[in-house]
């Protein structure tokens, strides 16, 4: 008993704090990088009708209802000025930060400020606020806990600079960091689909008859393709419900096991691209975050692999990556 | 004076216990808002961490589907009581990259307005800014319903139909005056 004990606690001190490579997560912030790049360029064409001091909240309203000047700065920067031009001084901002995530310079930094930046817009304006952005905010903040900029970034760069003249070194390798940050992120993620499937399940008679797809076929609100008769039937509505019921409560369990991993997140991959497919246009981001997000759990060792290979194959532009697989084996 | 803290082992303590705190409350944050432990204790516990997470919000993600296919239309109500149907949402013709990219937020705002009353009170309050003319005011932002009930899959299959005919409520969302 007591060596089970021992067993499992140490089993659970390596699930949070062992030391891996962290060129997933390199990856992840570059790709989540880009994400919410390409979303602060589409806002630009309406950022004074969803931020702007007349805009659909007016900044008088947001700042009342927040209790005042001070309280409401404290929600979203954007209350610190009524100044009109100030949300693009704002916008700026955001596109600066963003770029500077991507590249990973001054990762650290830079995660906490586009963290406060996303904030800022979710407070601002929560008659536009979808599960995107939620899960953007979410990501974000644990993302400040994470060793973002470890690999695959400017800091990088800089800090194998100064270790080679320091130490001499020929060829630097980033350190393997400990994991508690990714699994946080990770957990974070995993969890978003038991908890949905439990609620769908206690919340609607027709996810446990199997019906639910059949009258989200049907409504206009969510549905691009209302006028296709196939999409109706009731025996591919029953399939389909019952399939993202399993998967979601399915997911959490299998996405940890190396076996299971792969086969559970090309099934997800699939289940969001099909979802962005028949789904209206608000839906399509909210499946490019959770894909993204999937990146978290890809194992860094793997994606050396594949890199590598790719190398011998066609000389790929891999070198660091080769070497570095090539000491960590 | 960093180093000589780095190598002092209680600060790898103090860290450590920093980040079971962090752990601990972010699950805590997650269980709590999603399961029933809802109870007001652990609310109050969790409530800064959730709200900084956004972990304060259900996963829901289409739990609850409505059995009826909706649209609006908001109109406004001039000083001579005439009413303009505004040309927003589906009133409008978009492009493929308007629609799906440029304008990707607009549904979420069409379903907030559907839902809450919140929404469109703040929304007509912008609705009366942005169209106001000096000649003809607007009075009042009015929200019609339009709607179509979805039939059960059993009914469907015997009036070979999935849809009733097009209900209208006229104002069944409310009406907001315009402060001029």
């Amino acid at each position: 008993m007591q060596k089970l004990i021992k067993n499992a606690t140490k089993k659970l001190y390596n699930f949070w704090f062992a030391k891996e490579s962290t060129l997933n997560l390199g990856i992840f912030r570059i790709v989540f990088g880009l994400f919410i790049f390409n979303i602060l360029f589409l806002s630009y064409f309406h950022w004074n009708d969803y931020y702007g001091v007349n805009g659909i909240i007016s900044l008088e309203r947001f700042i009342n209802a927040r209790g005042g000047w001070f309280l409401a700065s404290l929600k979203s920067i954007f209350a610190l000025s009524n100044y009109p031009q100030f949300i693009w001084i704002i916008y700026g901002l955001g596109l600066v930060t963003t770029l500077c995530f991507i590249i990973g310079l001054g990762t650290r930094i830079v995660t906490i400020i586009l963290y406060i930046f996303w904030l800022s817009l979710c407070n601002r304006n929560s008659a536009i606020i979808d599960s995107k952005d939620i899960v953007i905010q979410m990501l974000l903040f644990y993302s400040c806990f994470a060793p973002l900029g470890n690999h695959l970034s400017v800091d990088n760069i800089f800090r194998g600079k100064l270790l080679r003249k320091r130490r001499k070194i020929i060829h630097y390798t980033p350190a393997k960091q400990s994991v508690w940050g990714l699994r946080l992120l990770q957990i974070s993620i995993a969890l978003i689909y038991p908890f949905s499937a439990i609620d769908k399940l206690y919340s609607d008679l027709a996810w446990r008859e199997g019906s639910i797809m059949y009258y989200i076929s049907l409504y206009d609100a969510w549905f691009r393709f209302t006028d296709v008769d196939l999409l109706h039937n009731y025996f591919l509505s029953i399939m389909t419900t019952y399939s993202a019921l399993i998967l979601e409560f399915m997911f959490p369990i299998l996405v940890w096991f190396k076996r299971t991993k792969y086969w559970i997140l090309s099934m997800m991959a699939l289940f969001h691209i099909s979802i962005a497919i028949v789904m209206n246009e608000f839906v399509l981001q909210f499946s490019l975050v959770m894909l993204i997000s999937y990146i978290l759990f890809l194992d860094s060792e793997a994606i050396k692999k594949i890199v590598s290979k790719f190398k011998k194959k066609y000389n790929f532009v891999g070198r660091n990556l080769v070497i570095e697989h090539k000491v960590n084996s | 004076m960093i180093s000589q803290l780095v190598a002092n082992k209680s600060v790898n303590y103090l860290k450590k216990i920093g980040i079971i705190v962090v752990i601990i409350s972010s699950l805590g944050s997650h269980l709590v808002h999603n399961t029933p432990l809802k109870s007001p204790i652990f609310a109050n516990i969790f409530s800064r961490l959730t709200a900084l997470t956004a972990m304060s919000n259900n996963w829901r993600m289409f739990s609850v589907v409505d059995r009826f296919s909706w649209r609006l239309e908001i109109v406004a109500i001039h000083d001579n009581n005439k009413a303009k149907i505004l040309p927003i949402f589906t009133q409008q013709k978009k492009g493929f990259f308007e629609k799906n990219f440029i304008d990707f937020r607009e549904g979420k705002l069409h379903q907030n307005l559907f839902i809450y009353p919140d929404a469109r009170y703040h929304y007509s309050d912008y609705l009366c800014r942005i169209y106001q003319n000096e000649t003809n005011p607007i009075k009042t932002i009015r929200y019609d319903l339009f709607w179509r009930q979805i039939l059960p899959p059993e009914q469907a299959n015997i009036r070979k139909e999935y849809l009733t005919e097009e209900f209208s409520d006229l104002g069944k969302l409310g009406e907001y005056q315009c402060k001029n």
